[in-house]
C-alpha cells in the first residue's frame, strides 16, 4: 500500500516536472522567436538603411561634381562666349543664342544639383534647406507654398538627409498631381518626436491605393523605405477633390545612435 | 574718376582651371585691370599672397580641403585690406548672407556677364562694396532670420563692455575712428584697441558684418 502511494507520488511529481518543463521550454522558444524577430527586424533594417546611404552618397557624389565641375565649366564657356567678337547681325543673333542656352543649362544644372545634394543643408542644416526648397519650387509655380517651422538642433547630416528626403518627395508628389492651389508644409519637434505634415487643398486620391506597396509609384515607395528606416509612422488622410493631408512622426534618434 | 586711370591688380582663387583662365581673359581685356595671379586653392592663394597682395581678389566659395566662408575670414584676418568679391555657383541667400558678413564686398553668380564684372570690380575698388538686388535682398532675410551658420560661436551681448558698446553704436552710425576717438574725447588708438576687441567678441572680420551683427542680437534698432 505505501509501496504504490509512494510510486503514485514519484509519478506525480514527474508528470508535474515535465510540464513545468514544457511550459519553461515554450516561454524560451517563444522569446528566443521574439528574439531572433527582433534580430531580422534590425538587420532587414540595416540593409535597407545601408542601401539608401549607398544611394545618398552617390547622389551627393553626383550633385556636387555636377555643381562645381559642369557648373564651373559652363559658366566658363559662357564668358568666353561673352567675348566673341559680333561682326554682322547674324553672328550677334548666333552669339546671343549660345549665351541664352548657357544660361538655361546653367540653371538647370544648378537645380538638378540641388535635387542630388542640397548644399545648403550640409551647410546651414534642415530649417534653412526647407526654406531655400520652397523658396526655388515657388519660382514659376501657380501653387502657393508655405513653410513654417521651429528650430530644431542639428541632427546629424544622414537623419536631416532622411527627413528631407521625404518631405522633398511629398512636395513633389503634391505638384505634380494634386492640383493644388495651396500648399502647407511644416516641421515641429514635440518632445523627442519630429513632425512632419504636408496639406493641399488639391483633388486627393484614394489613400488604399497608395499606399499599398504593390501599386504604389516609386516616389512613395522611396519614402516608406525611409520611415521604415528611421522607424517613424505616418499617416494619410484623403478623400476625391477635398485634398490630401499627410502627418509623419519620426523619433529623435537616440543618444547611443552616433 | 582718378582710381580708374590707376590699375586695378586683380587675384583669382578656384580650383577650375577653365574658369580662372575664362575670368582672367576677360580681365585682360579691361584696360585698367591687371591680372596679376591665379591660385587653384586657399595654400596657393596664401603663398601667392605672401609675394604681393592684389587690390581685389575673386574667390569661389567652393575650394578644395577649405570651406570659402572660413577661407574669407582667415584671410581678412591676416589681410584685412583685400577685398574679397565671392564668385559662386550657389545662388541661396545663405550663402550669400553668410559670406558677406565674413567680410566679402560683394557676390556674383559664376555666370557674370562682362559688363556687369567690371562694374563690380571697379566699384568695390572705389567704394568698398558692390550691392545687387541679391544681396541685399539675401542680407535682410539673414538679419530677419537671425540665421545662424551651423558650429557658429555667438557671443552675448553680455560679455561687451559699455563703452564697447557705446563704440559700436558709432561704428554702426558710419563714424570713422577719428570721429568717434574726438566724440569721446579718447585717443585714435584707444577706439582702435576697442574696435579689435569688439571684432573679435562678435567673431565679426569688419565694420559692415559688425552692423549686421549688432542688428540681429537686437542691440541697434
Amino acid at each position: 500500500m505505501e509501496l504504490i502511494f509512494g510510486s503514485v507520488l514519484v509519478m506525480l511529481f514527474l508528470a508535474i516536472s515535465i510540464v513545468i518543463f514544457f511550459v519553461i521550454y515554450q516561454k524560451r522558444l517563444l522569446k528566443q522567436q521574439l528574439h531572433l524577430q527582433k534580430l531580422q527586424d534590425d538587420y532587414q533594417r540595416q540593409l535597407l538603411s545601408s542601401s539608401v546611404d549607398a544611394q545618398e552618397k552617390e547622389r551627393v557624389r553626383i550633385g556636387q561634381d555636377l555643381h562645381d565641375e559642369i557648373g564651373s565649366s559652363l559658366s566658363a564657356i559662357k564668358m568666353l562666349a561673352n567675348q566673341l567678337p559680333v561682326s554682322d547681325e547674324e553672328s550677334g543673333q548666333l552669339i546671343l543664342g549660345i549665351k541664352d542656352g548657357l544660361s538655361h543649362t546653367i540653371n538647370d544644372v544648378r537645380n538638378i544639383a540641388n535635387n542630388l545634394f542640397p548644399s545648403v543643408l550640409s551647410k546651414f542644416g534642415l530649417t534653412d534647406a526647407l526654406k531655400y526648397l520652397v523658396d526655388v519650387l515657388s519660382v514659376g509655380s501657380a501653387v502657393v507654398i508655405s513653410f513654417a517651422g521651429d528650430n530644431i538642433p542639428a541632427l546629424n547630416f544622414e537623419y536631416e538627409l532622411a527627413i528631407y528626403r521625404i518631405l522633398q518627395e511629398l512636395i513633389n508628389n503634391a505638384l505634380k498631381h494634386a492640383n493644388a492651389t495651396n500648399l502647407i508644409i511644416r516641421l515641429n519637434q514635440s518632445g523627442n518626436k519630429i513632425l512632419l505634415l504636408v496639406k493641399d487643398d488639391g483633388s486627393g486620391f484614394d489613400t488604399v491605393v497608395a499606399t499599398d506597396l504593390k501599386q504604389a509609384g516609386i516616389g512613395i515607395k522611396s519614402i516608406q523605405t525611409r520611415l521604415e528606416v528611421l522607424q517613424a509612422q505616418m499617416k494619410i488622410t484623403s478623400e476625391k477633390n477635398k485634398g490630401t493631408l499627410v502627418e509623419i512622426s519620426i523619433p529623435l534618434p537616440t543618444a547611443t545612435k552616433n | 574718376m582718378s582710381q580708374t586711370s590707376n590699375l586695378i591688380k586683380i587675384g583669382i582663387v578656384d580650383d577650375h582651371k577653365l574658369f580662372r583662365q575664362g575670368v582672367t581673359q576677360i580681365l585682360k581685356k579691361i584696360k585698367h585691370f591687371e591680372p596679376i595671379f591665379e591660385a587653384d586653392s586657399y595654400t596657393q592663394l596664401l603663398t601667392q599672397l605672401e609675394i604681393r597682395l592684389p587690390d581685389v581678389i575673386l574667390m569661389d566659395i567652393q575650394l578644395p580641403g577649405i570651406d570659402g566662408i572660413d577661407a574669407c575670414q582667415q584671410i581678412l584676418e591676416k589681410f584685412p585690406e583685400l577685398k574679397i568679391i565671392a564668385l559662386s555657383m550657389h545662388t541661396a541667400d545663405n550663402f550669400i548672407f553668410h559670406m558677406m558678413k565674413a567680410g566679402a564686398r560683394s557676390y556674383l553668380p559664376k555666370d557674370i556677364d562682362r559688363e556687369s564684372l567690371r562694374e563690380a570690380i571697379e566699384t568695390v575698388f572705389a567704394e568698398g562694396f558692390y550691392f545687387t538686388n541679391y544681396i541685399t535682398n539675401a542680407m535682410l532675410q539673414g538679419v530677419k532670420s537671425n540665421n545662424k551658420q551651423k558650429h557658429t560661436l555667438t557671443y552675448n551681448e553680455t560679455q561687451l563692455t559699455k563703452r564697447e558698446k557705446e563704440i559700436m553704436m558709432l561704428i554702426c552710425n558710419g563714424l570713422t575712428t577719428a570721429e568717434i576717438a574726438r566724440q569721446l574725447f579718447i585717443s585714435i588708438r584707444t577706439v582702435e584697441g576697442h574696435r579689435k576687441s569688439l571684432l573679435e567678441k562678435t567673431g565679426t572680420s569688419n565694420s559692415v558684418s559688425l552692423a549686421v551683427y549688432a542688428v540681429k542680437s537686437g542691440m541697434l534698432k
